[in-house]
């Protein structure tokens, strides 16, 4: 019973965070903007196979799609994938906010608090961060992950992060 | 990276986890767990991930994630990831309340909050330690502490709770069955032993 057939479903969520972008003009920046953020995702992400899909209020929205190699009980995705991706959202949207104020610290996780909420089973996984606080030192997220239906949440995330400057590690 | 066939991700395929599960009864306890350690560590998400098993006593198991260039949340400071830790501290808290219960038994994640403590060393692996300091009849209490080889100079403490399912065929994975459902099954269980079969159905 894998999602394979719900695909069309699940792809309306990213067409519905496309609406919003009428013009052809707004579209293509839209495309370039993915691009672009797309670079600031780290190898993990890469690897767990998070993809950008689509943008909302010019914030990238997350998808991660089932493989087995991100299995936890059998046609489930593993909880930790989930707080990954939860993770890989929230950071996306905070280095998007730096980067619309032309800003360039590095993030520092402080914390990470993830509720579970469903069980989320095979086809794909959504998650979208939305930075309530951008402060001088440090941003607050909050992330959700969902699959068919975005008001139906499988997987909540709250992080606070520290926003270094400088190239330093320290 | 190779995506794995799809045959290999098939739900309810019957590999030691699921086996045991499926006996629902608790065995004996070490022998158990100990099998269902090595099951959890060989598929899935956990095997990807290099999980390796350091070590277990009676409410505790300690685990390990090697290093690893794809796992690093910051290709910059080539720093893990917080995921991977994550997973790790889950796998490894759930194993330490299956010892503290005694039995394997299936149980969802509920919560897990993380708070680092230092940054990761560049290039380093993360070793977990998970402690289920206590039981209720539904839950299960966790605690752990990520470290790079010495516990006393840890990267990060978590704290979460489990969800515990008990019965045979409960839990996550399993065909889901609404309460009337269930309470109606409940009361012909007497009568008439529940079928394997499930409608297939959500």
């Amino acid at each position: 019973m894998t999602d394979d057939g719900k695909q069309p479903v699940a792809g309306m969520a990213c067409d519905a965070a496309k609406e919003g972008h009428q013009r052809y003009a707004t579209l293509q920046a839209g495309e370039a903007r993915i691009a672009q953020i797309a670079k600031l995702l780290p190898p993990y992400a890469h690897a767990m196979g998070i993809a950008i899909c689509g943008l909302e209020n010019d914030t990238p929205i997350l998808e991660m799609e089932f493989a087995a190699h991100l299995q936890g009980w059998p046609g489930l995705f593993h909880g930790g994938t989930l707080a990954g991706l939860l993770e890989m959202a929230g950071l996306a949207s905070v280095l998007t906010a730096l980067h619309d104020v032309g800003r360039k610290e590095n993030l520092r996780p402080i914390n990470h608090s993830t509720n579970f909420l469903r069980e989320a089973r095979g086809g794909r996984v959504y998650a979208f961060g939305r930075v309530t606080r951008l402060g001088g030192r440090n941003a607050h997220v909050q992330v959700e992950a969902w699959q068919s239906d975005r008001h139906t949440p499988v997987a909540e995330a709250v992080m606070n992060v520290m926003l270094k400057r400088g190239a330093g590690s320290t | 990276m190779t995506k794995p066939s799809s045959d290999t991700i098939e739900p309810g395929q019957n590999w030691a986890i699921r086996g045991a599960l499926d006996e629902g009864a608790p065995t004996q306890s070490s022998e158990v767990t100990q099998q269902v350690i090595d099951a959890m560590l060989s598929h899935g998400h956990v095997n990807w991930l290099g999980c390796r098993y350091l070590g277990a006593g009676d409410d505790w198991c300690e685990l390990e994630i090697p290093w690893r260039e794809d796992l690093a949340g910051d290709s910059r400071a080539q720093t893990i990831a917080s995921g991977p830790l994550i997973s790790l501290m889950d796998t490894a808290c759930s194993i330490a309340a299956w010892r503290k219960i005694g039995a394997f038994q299936a149980q969802v994640t509920l919560d897990l909050r993380l708070d680092y403590l230092r940054p990761p060393r560049a290039k380093a692996g993360i070793i977990g330690r998970g402690r289920c300091y206590h039981l209720t009849r539904s839950m299960a209490f966790v605690r752990g502490i990520a470290h790079e080889g010495d516990i006393d100079d840890p990267v990060a403490q978590i704290v979460g709770g489990f969800m515990r399912f008990s019965g045979a065929g409960a839990g996550p994975g399993s065909s889901r069955k609404t309460p009337k459902e269930r309470r109606a099954a409940e009361s012909q269980d007497s009568s008439a032993p529940a079928s394997g079969e499930s409608e297939g159905e959500q």
